[in-house]
């Protein structure tokens, strides 16, 4: 479903991303974990088409088109979604009015026909109260004034809306108790489906107690340096990254 | 911060046909303080470039509008009043006497601190036209007054001086709204005066939706007794040049003033707003909200003051201008000055001039939504704030169609 091959990428001219592969089925869900500074949001960012980031070579597949081609807004039309690590604040635009016009500009560029006014606020009733989010959201400005828990929520209900073939997720669980993160991660699973698949990043190996992975890779100076099942998350959070981090300098001898 | 350069003062001979048909000595006294751009307070404003063409074009009138009958108004096409209507309500509370110029004379006539003098001396020295309007003690009426400037047709300047007086404990909500005919060649030079005695209240909305050939210079001077209280929100989009100075007195303890302006420019427009917010007496209050958003050559200009007198203790005084720029040449200019003489005072100021956001742009991109569509909603957002708690329905359309207008965003229903 979405196939990454060779990704450079670079920003202010700094290299981050070295020549990543991945590929992922539809219906996977792929961790991605790595120290700090490894990438692993740069890689969120060029995949939603950032335009701070330089992609100097490499292909992005999903399904048939190559991603890189399209804007960040057609990405978005063309079923990729990127649930960010810090959803910005945006005072004065409105919750609602934000995802009225998303629905009906991805719906338009998928060849849907608009949604109507009751159609659309029995959606918004559902995917809210799939993330628990009972904000009212009609008087919020979008993100503003949100904990960082619901700033976290507020992302799976956008991906819940928008019905993403990819859904990349980054950090998601960081900052979240340990109620937040088993909602946050239910969502994820009510929205799991045999037509879509799931990039998760994460620090910690906590999330996968709930998101099963069914591959998990190290990224590790811009590239995908180890790949294994739920247990190599469970390996590095007991022995932490040095002895990859090891395995890569030697083996780069 | 880049100043004006190659900026040309009005020569004599233009001065002149600005003040030809002034008695001599009247004009003799007007003409030597005719504001060049040494001046402090036009540093940003090149007068010349806006009134020489509005000289030059030759006068006429434009056909004098229908008025729809029925309406609380005054209705001045070219400056010159043509209608006016008050309902019964209004009747009772306000007296409206148009064209009367000379004032009680214990009307509090604030100094002259900057340099407006010229255009100042000119509105109440030779006024063409104005009103002034009284609202009794103790009345409160519903309805609010509407004065529309209709223009059309092509003059050099136009003085208008008025005096709104609202009495002990009254209140009254006043709409002034300019517009102009794409044709229009006018400069408009206004003086108003205003008195809120203890415990009265005036809230002023204005609205100007002007073509480029019409230019203002407007002074707002305004004295503010005990408790009272001041509220003015400006909207402006289009105009040539329009300059609004505002000098509010808060002269009795526990007065209020609010000004809140939305500047929606785009072409040529330079909107430059000068403000001097003087704390006379203790515990008053006063917030200074401006707002631009900058597109094409337009140009925005802030210089506020806020001016704390030594014995104005427990003064709160906030101002904050903020400028979107859109274009690579919109400019915009801000100049925030506190002068503050007592110790037990809560003053701030901010002035903040950027491009949209890019992050929150990329945030409604990556959810689908299109540049221009992302690019609108946040400068519609931007807008928004400065009309918050606006009560009256009717501006608050007005001002949103502006908006609307500017951005082709609309809130889907
Ligand atoms: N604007 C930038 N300019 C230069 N370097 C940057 C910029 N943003 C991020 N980086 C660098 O890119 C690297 C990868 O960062 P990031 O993708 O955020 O890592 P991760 O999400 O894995 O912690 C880091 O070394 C960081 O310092
Ligand atoms: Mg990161």
């Amino acid at each position: 479903m979405l196939r990454i091959k060779n990704l450079h990428a670079s920003i202010n001219g700094k290299e981050i991303l070295k020549g990543l592969d991945l590929e992922i089925k539809p219906g996977e869900v792929h961790a991605i974990m790595g120290p700090n500074g490894s990438g692993k949001s740069t890689l969120a960012s060029v995949l939603a088409g950032r335009e701070e980031y330089e992609v100097t070579e490499g292909e992005v597949w999903l399904e048939h088109k190559n991603l890189l081609d399209f804007s960040p807004e057609q990405r978005a039309g063309e079923g990729l979604f990127l649930a960010f690590q810090y959803p910005v604040e945006i005072p004065g635009v409105s919750m609602m009015n934000f995802m009225k016009t998303a629905v009906q500009e991805v719906r338009n560029y998928r060849g849907l026909p608009p949604l109507d006014a009751k159609s659309f606020l029995s959606m918004v009733k559902e995917k809210q109260a799939l993330v628990e989010l009972d904000k009212k959201l009609a008087n919020r400005s979008v993100n503003e004034g949100f904990s960082g828990g619901e700033k976290k929520r507020n992302e799976i209900f956008q991906m819940a809306m928008l019905e993403p073939r990819v859904a990349v997720l980054d950090e998601t669980d960081s900052g979240l108790d340990i109620d937040a993160l088993r909602i946050v991660a239910q969502g994820v699973n009510k929205l799991k489906s045999n037509d879509n698949c799931f990039v998760v990043i994460t620090h910690y190996q906590r999330l996968l107690d709930y998101i099963v992975p069914d591959f998990v890779h190290v990224l590790y100076k811009g590239k995908i340096v180890k790949t294994g099942d739920k247990s190599l998350a469970l390996e590095l959070e007991e022995k932490g990254y040095d002895w990859i981090k090891e395995q890569v300098e030697h083996s780069s001898l | 911060m880049s100043t004006n350069t190659a900026v040309k003062d009005i020569s004599p001979s233009l001065t002149e046909k600005i003040l030809s048909g002034l008695p001599n000595h009247l004009a003799t006294r007007i003409f030597s303080s005719c504001p060049s751009s040494r001046n402090e307070s036009w540093k940003y404003t090149p007068l010349h470039n806006w009134i020489e063409p509005i000289l030059e074009t030759p006068t006429h009138d434009g056909l004098i509008p229908q008025v729809k009958e029925g309406q609380n108004m005054l209705y001045f096409f070219n400056g010159k009043l043509i209608h006016i209507h008050l309902s019964s309500e209004l009747e009772n509370c306000i007296e409206v006497h148009p064209g009367q110029t000379d004032i009680q004379p214990d009307f509090p006539l604030l100094p002259e601190k900057d340099n407006n003098h010229f255009f100042t001396e000119l509105a109440s020295l030779a006024p063409h036209a104005g009103y002034l309007i009284r609202v009794k003690a103790e009345t409160r009426p519903a309805a609010n007054l509407h004065i529309l400037y209709d223009w059309d047709g092509a003059h050099h300047v136009l003085n208008t001086l008025n005096h709104i007086v609202v009495e002990k404990n009254a209140s009254l909500q006043l709409l002034v709204e300019s517009k102009s005919s794409a044709t229009t060649s006018v400069l408009h030079n206004q003086l108003t005066r205003i008195w809120l005695h203890e415990d009265a209240s005036l809230t002023l909305y204005r609205m100007h939706n002007t073509s480029s050939g019409f230019s203002l210079i407007d002074e707002l001077s305004c004295t503010v007794e005990y408790r009272a209280r001041f509220h003015a929100c400006q909207v402006t989009a289009g105009g040539g040049l329009i300059r609004n100075n505002y000098k509010v007195c808060l002269n009795g303890e526990s007065a209020d003033a609010n000004l809140r302006a939305l500047n929606i420019l785009s072409g040529n427009t330079h909107a430059d707003s000068h403000v001097t917010m003087i704390h006379q007496s203790p515990s008053c209050t006063s917030n200074q909200t401006f707002k631009s958003i900058v597109s094409q050559e337009a140009t925005a200009v802030f210089s506020g003051t806020i001016h704390v007198e030594r014995d104005a203790q427990k003064t709160n005084a906030f101002q904050s201008s903020r400028s979107i720029l859109l274009g690579d040449k919109s400019r915009s200019y801000a100049k925030p000055r506190l002068e503050i003489y007592a110790d037990d005072v809560k003053c701030s100021h901010g002035a903040t001039t950027g491009q949209i956001n890019q992050e929150a742009l990329f945030y409604l991109q990556s959810r689908g939504i299109s540049l221009p569509t992302a690019r609108n909603m946040l400068i519609a957002a931007f807008a928004s704030d400065v009309l918050t708690g606006i009560e009256n329905e009717d501006y608050l359309q007005k001002a949103q169609a502006l908006i609307e207008n500017f951005t082709g965003v609309h809130e889907i229903e």
